[in-house]
């Protein structure tokens, strides 16, 4: 059956049949990368950005390393008796200490740079434009069957602005790093490190990095609208579509607060007008007030595209119409109406009473669209002919992994039990199992995924498994031990910790050269197969959706006809999957074709 | 299993299929707004500007004559419901969302609940910070102390374009106000020929410094002051009653004669300053809103003063 | 682009500007490739601006959340810090945007029936609101003010204040107006650029007029923000 109707070729000049995949070189060298770097594609501009925030995420994987480094053993002062009755002085444990320092300050410095470069990159410059930038820019006009985003120029305009404020952090991180915490909390942000204009460099950079987030909603937002192929309506939309519409109204509607937010702190900084500092009648829970109402909301800008992968990648390597296709795709607008009503839960040690209980009730409501989802997700695995390959064991690592970070996410959301676990590990743990073991899995699942469509390549299926099983143990045994670690009390952001802690913070750091061995495996598998991998069909999972329909990877214009969409997203019962051989992807008995 | 089959094969309606890049769709079909339309909300615009500006003089006309206090929401309600109703017609009819496709509106409704949902929380958080329970009351304080800037340890050089005062302890205008009374001082002293100001210099400081501020405020707003027989009178007697602590206070005086003699009942007419007794307030002021206008505004304005204690 | 380069080469030196074979006039333009319709870029252009106005009204919702929460904890500081703003300026510049406002709109209009010189003069006309507004601001307002010491923060030193928050006021004040003022600029240098492709190319009329339609919806936005400033700041007290 095909989907793909050749009306009107009148209206176009034959020359589509013969153009290039989007990756053809244009020219020589230096015109190729002029090329690139002036295109309005959307797929270039998302692979741009697929690449970019990969080497964030690399620069922020090395902080995050260094951190758990630091923590390997506790720094103790030890005094040692020599044999000729001199007393000596060492600290040890510090890995990241400057030669011959005299105290543990000038370590545990160190330590708060690092985590902050952690936390900064991680969030701003990698797990927000993560999936809505790179795999939502390439895939949603294809999925869409439009030919290009609605505004490719102000795609192009989010790009570079992207590349500027990153440059304005690395430029803070070259000048010696930030030692705020990710969150900017005055007074920190207005006072400490005030001889240097690194901090200034970072929040600027987080500033800027805002208003590309704002464009690439914004776009995203008017090219579901406007740009659907003919005889897609709202629901014949794929969900991946469905969580990019949901993120980017998050992002329109909460990247605006951020940037006044940013604004105002700047000013705070440079100029002392008062508004964040008590002595002159502000108030810094002012400041945490402005930037959780962006900062919450955002969590599910990070959480959701991933959402939107794991319902693709369930649907197409179980063979199965996703179940509860309506539910799924309202629950993801559920769930970004909820984020702009629950902020108040980062600051309930912060907040009045009377405003803590009533964020406290609201938070709870982000349990039930959640939950719609995985429920639903798992019903769709029932009876479903279950391929074991990457992008499925992602699937079912992020099912189970979210699940955890999820469901730790309540004693969190209680009054009584915060006032004991906030500010500690099982803190850090909930984060770490919701983005990492959420966003992070969704995002290298959907990279497999769609990595055949992307580059026209595939990878070695046995070394991504191998990938994925490194993942899943490491991650598990760095950031489930900081459960119980933070139970007992562990505080987070400290340098050192008592004797009772090592063996646990030990296996964390175990953990975490685990998690590094396995996304080396994945980094060298996509090198591999970029180098030397077979060429990828047009189709290789058997999927439904538009961008299957188009080659691998895709022509400069994405479909060689108007697209005209005849069957839903996840008709496996009923549609042979285009480019597929229909003894490869039997129908179902009495299932007409 | 074919489902939905029959309404998928319809293309969008938006489609034309005998011309699908549009080239024959000259016009847009989009409503032009008549000039009529146009001018008539102009005018509405300029009608509700002078209603709102209207409003809030009448107000302050009301209070001075009559020595009423209006309550603050009256003041808000209708400055604000005037300007909403101005924004309303602008949006609909200047920006044309009146003839607009309603996905425009919604995301304009949309906006605004977020705005709504950002606004109203934050304030409600800082507005019932010292709600707490009974053991707790006293522990938190609302808003920020105001309690001025003290300098941060030595080796902070920070990197700031504004002014860095050290008030110690002391509120900003506070410091500003005595920084402004020494520097009349001086220049006082300098005029008789002082090196140091002493304390008749300070006392002439101190009537200099209220001689200044009734110029200029007379200078800035004795136009929006309808009686100006009122505002000199006031002045007047303000300036009397603080020269002659300024005078005073080369004796030692009891605080509550300080009071008697700067608590003026002429400004109560004028300044409406905080939550002074309103039209439909039934008690008496509370006493915390009374100290705020007395012996410790007035304090700092006889330099010597401190020393007597 | 070395290809594109050499097809540039081998094209017909371009048209006049202003001419009727301009590509940039009004007649001549067509649609983007990846629409279906020039009636649907229209609508997408213009949805893309309403969501960047909403944008720009949560930007300043910042500021509005930092006024109500103040105003709420301060309400004696904000009533004297409103006392010391001059309401006539604040009318004035009132009048001057809803002035502004109405050529905007009329030069929509203008554009959607065609007449090029109506829609020159009603965008000179807003072009020159937009300065005498920031004009009135800067000569009567914030240099008198920054004069007399009602400056924001720690800058502030005016000796005669009687409330601890009133710095936190100028600092609203300034953060408020500033961040306005700012839109009034960017806004009046939009209608700048479309005053000039009008001049230069003739390039809005009854079938292409999108950029002046989203940049008098933005001078719209401006003078929406304005209009609630205004009583925020000079008339509630």
């Amino acid at each position: 059956m095909t989907t793909v109707d050749s009306i009107h070729d009148h209206v176009h000049h034959g020359a589509h049949h013969e153009e290039g995949s989007y990756l053809t070189p244009r020219g020589g060298f230096w015109s190729t990368i002029w090329s690139w770097a002036t295109t309005v594609d959307h797929k270039k501009i998302g692979v741009m950005y697929l690449f970019a925030v990969m080497f964030m995420f690399f620069l922020g994987g090395m902080a995050a390393i260094a951190v758990r480094l630091e923590l390997l053993e506790p720094v103790r002062v030890v005094q040692e008796n020599l044999a000729d009755g001199t007393t000596v002085t060492h600290i040890t444990g510090q890995l990241f200490a400057p030669a011959g320092a005299e105290s543990i300050d000038a370590g545990n410095q160190i330590y708060n740079r690092l985590f902050t470069l952690h936390g900064a990159i991680m969030v701003f410059m990698f797990i927000v434009p993560s999936v809505p930038a790179s795999l939502g820019n390439f895939f949603l006009p294809l999925m869409l069957g439009a030919k290009d985003v609605a505004f490719p120029r102000v795609n192009l305009l989010s790009w570079y602005i992207y590349t500027t404020g990153s440059i304005f952090g690395i430029i803070s991180i070259i000048m010696g790093g930030v030692d705020t915490g990710w969150t900017f909390y005055t007074p920190y942000s207005t006072n400490t490190d005030a001889d240097h204009w690194r901090v200034f460099f970072m929040v600027l950079a987080a500033f800027v990095l805002g208003f590309s987030s704002i464009l690439t909603g914004l776009n995203f937002v008017v090219t579901t609208h406007k740009l659907r192929a003919p005889g897609m309506g709202w629901f014949d939309m794929p969900l991946f579509v469905w969580a990019i519409y949901a993120t980017s109204i998050i992002q329109v509607l909460a990247t605006p607060v951020i940037g006044i937010t940013l604004l105002l702190l700047l000013f705070e900084r440079l100029f002392h007008i008062g508004i964040f500092d008590p002595g002159l009648g502000g108030d810094p829970v002012l400041f945490q007030h402005f930037f959780w109402f962006y900062s919450h909301p955002v969590v599910y800008v990070m959480i959701l595209p991933g959402m939107g992968i794991i319902s693709e990648l369930l649907a197409v390597h179980a063979r199965k119409h996703i179940f509860g296709y309506r539910a799924i795709a309202f629950s993801s607008l559920g769930i970004a109406a909820v984020s702009f009503l629950v902020w108040g839960h980062h600051m309930f040690t912060a907040m009045g009473e009377l405003s803590s209980t009533i964020f406290s009730a609201l938070t709870f409501l982000v349990a039930i669209p959640t939950a719609i989802k995985v429920f639903n997700w798992i019903a769709t695995l029932y009876k479903g002919s279950i391929a074991i390959n990457t992008p499925m064991l992602y699937a079912l690592a992020f099912l189970f992994l979210f699940s955890i970070g999820g469901l730790t996410g309540l004693p969190l959301a209680t009054l009584s039990t915060d006032l004991h676990l906030h500010d500690s590990y099982f803190v850090v743990a909930h984060f770490h199992y919701v983005m990492m073991g959420g966003t992070v899995i969704a995002m290298i699942g959907g990279i497999h995924h769609w990595w055949p469509k992307m580059f026209g390549k595939m990878y070695n299926e046995k070394v991504g498994i191998l990938g994925c099983v490194l993942v899943f143990v490491g991650f598990n045994v760095t950031f489930f031990t900081q459960f119980f670690l933070g139970t007992q009390g562990m505080p987070r952001r400290y340098a050192s910790y008592v004797d009772e802690f090592h063996t646990l913070h030990m296996i964390s750091t175990f953990g975490s050269w685990i998690i590094l061995a396995g996304f080396l495996t994945h980094f060298f598998n996509f090198v591999h197969s970029l180098v030397a991998g077979p060429k990828a069909p047009p189709n290789p999972w058997g999927g439904l959706t538009l961008e299957w329909e188009t080659e691998s990877p895709p022509i400069e214009h994405n479909f060689h006809h108007e697209v005209l969409v005849t069957h839903g997203p996840y008709d496996y019962e009923s549609v042979v999957p285009p480019h597929c051989d229909e003894k490869d992807f039997p129908l179902p008995e009495g299932a007409a074709s | 299993m074919e489902r939905h089959h029959d309404d998928r094969h319809t293309p969008n309606p938006a489609f034309d299929t005998m011309d699908p890049h549009g080239a024959t769709h000259a016009d847009h079909g989009h409503h032009i707004i008549s000039a009529r339309t146009l001018m008539a909300i102009l005018l509405a615009l300029l009608f509700f500007t002078i209603l709102t500006v209207f409003l809030s003089r009448a107000e302050v006309w009301v209070q001075n004559t009559f020595s009423v206090v209006l309550p603050q929401w009256v003041n808000v309600l209708g400055a604000m419901s005037i300007a909403v109703v101005k924004g309303t017609l602008v949006v609909a009819f200047f920006m044309g969302l009146r003839y607009d496709k309603p996905l425009n509106l919604f995301v304009l409704l949309f906006c605004l609940a977020a705005v709504a949902q950002f606004i109203i929380p934050a304030t409600l958080d800082l507005y019932t910070r010292d709600w707490v329970t009974a053991e707790h009351k006293g522990e938190i304080i609302k808003g920020g102390t105001g309690e001025g800037l003290a300098k941060t340890g030595e080796g902070h050089m920070f990197v700031r374009a504004s002014p860095r005062p050290n008030t110690g302890s002391e509120p900003l205008f506070e410091f500003r106000r005595e920084q402004r009374l020494e520097e009349l001082a001086h220049e006082v002293a300098a005029k008789h020929g002082r090196a140091e100001a002493n304390d008749e210099d300070k006392a002439e400081a101190a009537r200099e410094f209220w001689f200044e501020h009734y110029d200029e405020e007379l200078h800035e707003k004795g136009h929006a002051i309808r009686h100006l027989d009122d505002l000199e009178d006031f002045y007047a007697q303000w300036r009397k009653g603080h020269v002659t602590m300024a005078a005073e206070t080369t004796d030692t005086v009891a605080p509550e004669s300080l009071e008697e003699t700067t608590a003026s009942t002429a400004n109560h007419s004028l300044r409406r300053v905080g939550r002074t007794l309103g039209l439909f307030d039934a008690q008496a002021p509370s006493p915390s809103a009374e100290e705020h206008a007395t012996p410790e505004r007035a304090v700092p304005l006889s330099p010597t003063e401190g020393e007597d204690h | 682009m070395a290809t594109i380069d050499s097809q540039r080469l081998d094209m017909p030196a371009p048209p006049p500007r202003g001419s009727d074979k301009h590509p940039l006039f009004w007649k001549n333009r067509g649609h983007a490739h990846h629409y279906r319709s020039a009636a649907e870029e229209f609508d997408a252009c213009k949805l893309g601006m309403w969501l960047f106005l909403a944008t720009e009204i949560l930007l300043f919702a910042g500021i509005f959340c930092a006024y109500t929460v103040f105003r709420s904890l301060y309400p004696e500081a904000w009533a004297a810090g409103s006392h010391h703003l001059d309401w006539r300026f604040g009318a004035m510049n009132t009048i001057v945007l809803l002035f502004s406002s109405w050529t905007a709109a009329s030069a929509v209009r203008s554009a959607q029936l065609g007449k090029r010189g109506a829609l020159i003069g009603n965008l000179v006309i807003t072009i020159i609101c937009a300065a005498a507004f920031i004009f009135i601001k800067l000569k009567f307002e914030y240099f008198v003010k920054l004069g007399l010491g009602k400056a924001p923060g720690t800058w502030f030193s005016y000796p005669y204040a009687e409330h601890p928050q009133e710095p936190l006021w100028w600092s609203i004040y300034y953060m408020g107006t500033g961040l306005h003022a700012l839109h009034v600029i960017i806004g009046a240098c939009l209608l700048g650029w479309v005053l000039f492709r009008t001049v230069r190319y003739n390039a809005y009329g009854p079938t292409h007029y999108t950029m002046v339609e989203t940049s008098a919806l933005y001078w719209h936005l401006v003078d929406i923000i304005w209009i609630f400033l205004f009583p925020l700041l000079y008339l509630i007290h």
